[in-house]
């Protein structure tokens, strides 16, 4: 089946970075309403296995194109890119030392206490920096320019894990 | 002569005839069953009316067992034998149900570490079986009420049940002999009964906390589909846990000893319990506990069960965030569960959420009301209905690693159903074997999650270290259950489990404990089982002839065409003259497989129907 393959294709939407989040999630649903194991309960138990099957190949597509990181991981991998190389960023020394910054400064505002503004501040900025990386990337995708694309990729992995240890941060502090 | 019909259980002779289809909260501490009739859907009362069945069953002898009301009356007098929240124990270790609690009250028989048993008048009794004793009282109600054999049930437990307590859930309608159409979450349950996405669409929160159980539940509703964005909670936390801190606080106040007998254990329950409900109308309340006589006011209790219920709150907390949702963002916030009575429990909520909470459907009937809804719809007496709930798991499934670490191949509030394959490799030369243990939880180390199951993938062809590539796939099915498959690449050696959980029963027991019961009602297993793959290889006959009537023109070759009917027309002839029932499963499985890429091309179609009106403009947008 075609289905496990191409993401992009079993929602019928252009493969490009920028994507419909709304028209993702309707035609997310309309797939469903077909496919889900629930409108194969009378069916026999081959029809029900093949429905599970397949519904949950469209669930991962859905994950996939949902995550701005994972969907931008998923494109890299389409191009022939292996995605499991850590080292994507090592060279890169501007992006090393604006690593160590925000690091540290995510580090020191969780060793003060009542600091939820400083960490509220912090985590929007590094919110609209993720953001404009995830421009810079469709950019880029759209150019074929794999190795920058690669390059992007790799830090806007690192502000998505960064946003989630800032929110872990702050879940501490308003506890 | 005239042939009567025979009618199968879920194949009737008449296809028009509406389906009975029931929905069963089975409850820690009370059970009900609700069904859809006349287009109203509403819990079914016993003979005298009432519709709660307490969830308790006492073993006064063999073959001496009641379930309901007269055995929660037995409860005080008789407690080692009469057997109540069975449902903190399903899918729980023998060690577990010590650290629960309350098993002060019972004897447990001994045991290699696996599923307890209660040594009661009628011999050792575990959970599960306890379990399906209320399941076939509601049963019976329900056949009684709707007028024959029911098709299917829709049987709802916590979403924050973990596989091994849903697989209990699973085993004991399999006991009971009910045909399960779906695990429904208890939460998802009661938004279905409440019709909320009739309404404009958006987020909301379900928070039902019940006898034994807490669950939060995110979802984002829109015409019809229910989709579960996150879930959170507590499987051991409930009302159950109020009255054991009240009933301590009493024991504390009326300087009891610390050693009650099981008898003194439950009187002080019961009391805690009922100066509990009382207080939701007053503001004070007398209590009498051996002798001592005072007084409880709602002060007092709110220092005893605030911690609790801002345990919850701290749950909802988590789960907000896992959706990605903000508190502004919730447009309704629904109760559910007996404990949700309590004032307290509504204030704190409402403080929480900054909303008031809905509470128009009585709490305890709403889960058995939305199940009954979707069993309905299952069943095929809606046709065409628009209901769709997308759930997730509540907790990440993984597998350990070197170091007795866990890697996690799905992670927690991931829409179900959901595949996911990870490889591994050997890490010693000529390595023949590898252990797969697989685990449930959100914890680093294996020890700090729970056990699921463990199975040995055998016969690697003997390589260097790291040559070998294991893939494993994980399955969670729509009832959230999980199934894993583990294959050698290179060689495609095979090994395949439907996780039949550590302390779970094992299929073999099942088995044994159908087969003790069928020697009760004089049927025999045997007969029964070759009826049901009979009813099987009916049904795939069935939809494979309506498939091919509808779609092998079009999608199939003529061969193919041909080379199906061939294989269907040997299943029907294995049909007439099989009688054993292995032998048919395994025709009925070959067809299966022959069919296989025709299921696959009709889905393919399916996706592309679900589309179509969409395609051209897309495809212009795209040159």
């Amino acid at each position: 089946m075609d289905v496990s393959s191409d993401y992009y294709r079993i929602f019928n939407l252009p493969e490009d970075y920028q994507i419909d989040g709304e028209l993702l999630q309707q035609r997310y649903r309309e797939i469903q309403r077909e496919c889900h194991p629930d409108r194969y309960v009378g069916k026999s138990a081959h029809q029900q296995r093949v429905a599970v099957q397949y519904a949950a190949a469209i669930n991962q597509a859905y994950t996939v194109l949902r995550s701005p990181v994972q969907r931008a991981l998923y494109l890299l991998e389409r191009m022939g890119v292996r995605t499991d190389n850590e080292n994507a960023t090592v060279n890169d020394m501007d992006f090393l030392a604006r690593q160590i910054e925000l690091r540290e400064r995510l580090h020191s505002a969780v060793e003060t206490t009542d600091s939820l503004k400083e960490l509220e501040a912090l985590s929007d900025e590094v919110a609209r920096e993720f953001a404009q990386l995830q421009t810079l990337f469709a950019g880029q995708h759209r150019e074929r320019d794999v190795q920058s694309a690669t390059r992007t990729m790799a830090q806007m992995q690192f502000f998505s894990k960064l946003l989630d240890q800032l929110q872990d941060a702050i879940d501490a502090q308003d506890a | 002569m005239a042939l009567l019909q025979i009618s199968e259980p879920g194949q009737s002779a008449d296809p028009h005839r509406r389906r009975r289809a029931v929905g069963i909260d089975l409850g820690t501490t009370n059970s009900l069953v609700a069904a859809v009739r006349s287009g109203a859907v509403d819990t079914l009362p016993d003979h005298q009316g009432r519709h709660l069945l307490p969830s308790v069953v006492h073993y006064a002898a063999r073959d001496e067992v009641t379930v309901g009301w007269s055995a929660k009356a037995d409860a005080a007098r008789d407690p080692v034998n009469t057997l109540v929240s069975v449902k903190r124990y399903m899918g729980r270790g023998q060690e577990e149900v010590f650290s629960l609690g309350s098993t002060a009250l019972y004897a447990l028989a001994p045991s290699a570490g696996g599923m307890p048993r209660f040594r009661t008048a009628a011999g050792d009794i575990t959970p599960v079986e306890a379990s399906a004793e209320i399941l076939r009282c509601l049963v019976a109600r329900a056949e009684d009420a709707l007028g024959g054999r029911i098709d299917g049930a829709v049987i709802t437990v916590p979403a924050y049940f973990d596989d091994a307590q849903r697989q209990a859930t699973k085993d004991a309608a399999t006991l009971a002999g009910i045909k399960v159409l779906r695990l429904l979450n208890e939460p998802t349950a009661a938004a279905v009964a409440y019709g909320l996405d009739q309404g404009s669409s958006g987020v909301v929160a379900v928070y039902d906390l019940g006898g034994g159980t807490f669950d939060i539940s995110i979802m984002r509703l829109s015409r019809g589909v229910f989709e579960v964005l996150a879930t959170g909670g507590d499987s051991a936390l409930g009302g159950d846990d109020f009255d054991r801190a009240l009933a301590e606080w009493l024991r504390t106040q009326a300087a009891l000893p610390d050693a009650l007998t099981p008898e003194e254990q439950r009187g002080l329950m019961d009391t805690a319990c009922a100066a509990k409900e009382a207080l939701s109308a007053s503001d004070s309340v007398a209590v009498n506990v051996n002798g001592w006589c005072g007084q409880l006011n709602r002060e007092q209790m709110y220092a005893v069960v605030d911690s609790l219920i801002d345990k919850t709150l701290q749950a909802c907390k988590r789960t907000l965030r896992d959706a990605g949702v903000g508190l502004e963002d919730i447009l309704d916030v629904v109760m559910v569960g007996g404990s949700t009575r309590m004032p307290r429990v509504r204030e704190k909520v409402e403080g929480f959420f900054q909303r008031q909470p809905r509470v128009t459907i009585d709490p305890d009937r709403v889960v058995a009301m939305g199940a009954a809804l979707q069993a309905d719809v299952l069943v095929g007496n809606k046709p065409g209905d628009e209901l769709l709930l997308l759930d997730v798991i509540p907790l990440s499934l993984g597998v350990e690693t070197m170091g007795g670490l866990t890697e996690k191949i799905i992670h927690r509030n991931t829409t179900i159903p959901v595949a996911k394959a990870q490889d591994f490799t050997t890490y010693r030369d000529g390595q023949t074997a590898m252990a797969i243990h697989v685990v449930q939880g959100e914890r680093e180390l294996v020890d700090d999650c729970r056990s699921l199951a463990r199975f040995e993938l055998k016969g690697i062809p003997p390589m260097v270290a790291g040559a070998a590539k294991v893939r494993v796939t994980y399955q969670v099915d729509a009832d959230g259950l999980l199934s894993v498959t583990a294959r050698e690449e290179g060689s495609g050696v095979q090994a395949r489990i439907e996780v039949k959980p550590s302390y779970g029963l094992g299929d073999d027991e099942i088995s044994a404990m159908l087969e003790d019961s069928f020697a009760h009602a004089k049927d025999d297993l045997q007969v029964r089982a070759l009826r049901e793959r009979q009813v099987d290889a009916d049904r795939l006959l069935v939809d494979l002839d309506s498939a091919l009537a509808q779609d092998g023109a079009t999608l199939l070759s003529e061969q193919e065409y041909h080379r199906l009917r061939k294989a269907m027309a040997d299943l029907e002839n294995a049909r007439a003259r099989c009688t054993d029932h292995r032998e048919l499963a395994r025709q009925v499985e070959s067809l299966a497989q022959a069919s296989e890429q025709f299921a696959s091309l009709r889905m393919d179609n399916a996706v592309r129907k679900a589309l179509a009106g969409h395609r051209l403009e897309e495809f212009d947008k795209e040159v």
